[in-house]
């Protein structure tokens, strides 16, 4: 009797625990929020398979889950300083343009192609969406968009005692903007620079360390300046008009700043290879990239999707057309790459030192 | 009896499988070399200790100590006459108050912290409705205010627990005697209440110390606890240092763990039938 409800037991909970990966035709790795989910839907009654859509919160989650092995994904989101990690380590594989007849047909925007073909992504990616960091700061604060204009990155770092000031609790953010800051590379592996910058960030005397939390903040008047990302001043400004509310909010963008870009990638372990081609040529046929790009809010990569939305902003919002485009004529932009195994744990305990 | 034991089975199997099993894992982990996503052959080594020599760890082991005692000592100066006036009422009232105190428990944590965080918020809908502005994000005493909010009941119940069943006799005893009410206090009611309060103190400070998501949201991680060490370790830093970062909270970990264990002990000196532990 004993054995037999072990046994039983047993079996029960591994069929319990392997029925989590189910069996889907493709899988799908994103970040929440980032992909206009009907359009997964249509996917699947076009072509009739099942899709299994997951979501996670950092890169450094999505990079975990590609460790795992319970599921294997086909394709998923990272942003550039991953994607260079992970061709390091040989996890995705090169693209077959064969494959997503689409993207001949496109032209990724030269300025933003420029910038990633230097690491070499080229062969690995297609571009999804690109935006930059920024400043997001409260209008309504006296002498503060003055401030910000006469001295850009330095108002966020040295005015502290005069504003109270929000800054990315990630390594890669805020060490990136302290070298942006200070004049260096945010790819700076100078060891005299790094030390600076940790300086610059423990001296900066931030009210706030945050996360998604940071927008918010500065919205209801807790922080009068923080970094965020392009994309987060947008959606927070279509929101604020959808909701009648007064706009006491704009976007800073300091030069030089980082310019981040998600791609979409095809890990080497992946199952359903053929099936991930041709959904990233679904998602680059024209009346189904305009709804997922005008879902997500941020900048298309490919010039012409890029060129239509920017119209439609021009005429809706033209409060920030200006700052749809992460890379405007002569501005200064930097991408960040990983680099190696020692700088990011260089830049990692910076931070903890800087906050502690 | 014997003849149900074998419902005891799948009790046994889950603590293996998710309690026991995991320990070992984090034990190998923190002395070794071992690289979780890529298990391969590895060594036993005492590398990870070098963690300790870390300021920032140092710093975040004193915030932790600091602002855990602080909450635990508040939460014992405020907890034990509610917990002895509860044993003053009538049976039917006391269950009203009893419910007030544990029906909050049944919401979840994390909504509980988002809560303080909207009333710590100048502007929020709180003080729109209360007319009441409070502006106490990232501060310390926010932090603790909003750690007492979570942790008050813990010290609460087990004290009312051993409260509820003294024969209060004793104290009419005492005042027969001549003692005053401080007297009785001091050498009769507290006596008899000990165990009550070291599993109080143990159950409000341990959660205290090792919270994560209350310093990060309503201290805006300006003071950094063990837990958020501990967190950014296994979540964030995995990738720089090939997952190396995760036997290093690995170690941090197994040091909570030893720490909760010793709790156990001495709770368990204190209160030999375990009456306390709720």
């Amino acid at each position: 009797m004993k054995k037999l409800s072990l046994v039983l037991l047993v079996l029960i909970l591994t069929l319990f625990l392997s029925g989590c990966s189910g069996n889907a035709d493709l899988y799908i790795l994103n970040w929440g929020d980032y992909m206009d989910e009907t359009l997964i839907d249509e996917f699947e009654s076009r072509y009739d398979v099942r899709v299994s859509y997951k979501t996670v919160g950092s890169n450094e989650e999505m990079a975990t889950e590609l460790k795992k092995d319970n599921v294997v994904y086909d394709l998923m989101f990272p942003s550039d300083y991953m994607i260079d990690k992970l061709i390091q380590e040989q996890l995705i594989q090169q693209v077959d343009a064969q494959k997503i007849p689409l993207l001949a047909e496109l032209e990724i925007i030269p300025t933003l192609a420029e910038l990633y073909d230097e690491s070499g992504f080229t062969e690995y990616i297609v571009p999804y969406a690109w935006g930059t960091i920024g400043i997001l700061y409260r209008t309504d604060k006296i002498g503060l968009e003055s401030c910000l204009e006469s001295n850009g990155w330095a108002c966020l770092f040295e005015e502290g005692d005069t504003y109270k000031s929000g800054m990315y609790n990630s390594p890669r953010d805020a060490v990136g903007a302290a070298l942006l800051y200070l004049g260096y590379s945010v790819n700076s592996e100078n060891q005299t620079e790094l030390a600076l910058a940790e300086a610059a960030l423990t001296d900066a005397s931030f009210f706030a360390w945050g996360e998604d939390n940071l927008k918010g903040r500065v919205l209801d008047g807790g922080l009068d300046l923080a970094l965020v990302y392009s994309g987060d001043f947008i959606s927070e400004y279509y929101t604020a008009i959808d909701d009648e509310r007064e706009i006491n909010f704009d976007f800073y963008v300091p030069e030089p700043t980082n310019v981040w870009m998600d791609a979409m990638v095809i890990p080497t372990i992946a199952e359903h290879v053929d099936l991930a081609h041709t959904f990233i040529n679904f998602l680059l046929e024209e009346e189904v990239a305009l709804v997922n790009y005008e879902y997500i809010g941020y900048a298309p990569p490919f010039s012409s999707f890029y060129d239509t939305l920017y119209t439609d902003i021009a005429e809706d919002y033209p409060g920030i057309a200006a700052m749809f485009n992460p890379y405007p004529t002569g501005a200064l932009r930097e991408m960040f790459v990983y680099g190696s195994a020692s700088r990011s744990e260089t830049i990692a305990h910076i931070l903890e030192r800087a906050k502690g | 009896m014997r003849r149900l034991r074998f419902l005891s089975i799948p009790y046994w199997f889950w603590m293996g499988l998710f309690v026991l099993i995991p320990t070992l894992i984090l034990i190998i982990l923190a002395f070794s070399n071992l690289n979780i996503y890529n298990p391969d052959s590895f060594q036993f080594t005492l590398d990870n200790f070098r963690i300790f020599s870390e300021n920032y760890l140092l710093k975040a082991l004193t915030n932790s100590l600091y602002l855990s005692v602080i909450t635990t000592v508040i939460c014992f100066l405020i907890g034990y006459p509610v917990a002895f006036y509860l044993t003053t009422l009538s049976a039917s009232v006391r269950r009203i108050w009893l419910s007030l105190l544990i029906v909050p428990l049944w919401a979840n944590m994390l909504l509980r912290i988002f809560a303080w965080e909207k009333i710590f918020t100048p502007g929020s809908i709180f003080s729109d409705l209360t007319g009441i502005n409070i502006d106490l994000l990232g501060s310390i005493p926010g932090v603790i205010i909003g750690m007492i909010g979570m942790y008050l009941p813990f010290m609460i119940f087990p004290i009312f627990s051993v409260l509820e069943k003294m024969d209060f006799s004793l104290i009419e005893a005492a005042k027969d005697l001549g003692a005053t009410d401080f007297e009785v206090f001091r050498k009769v009611v507290f006596p008899l209440s000990i165990g009550g309060v070291v599993s109080g103190v143990i159950m409000t400070m341990l959660p205290a110390m090792t919270s994560f998501v209350l310093p990060e949201r309503i201290g805006l991680a300006k003071y950094n606890l063990i837990g958020n060490i501990i967190h950014s370790k296994f979540m964030k830093e995995v990738m720089g240092s090939g997952a190396l970062s995760i036997n290093v909270g690995s170690l941090i970990s197994i040091l909570l763990m030893i720490f909760s264990v010793i709790s156990f002990i001495i709770v368990t000196r204190f209160d030999k039938e375990g009456e306390t532990l709720i």
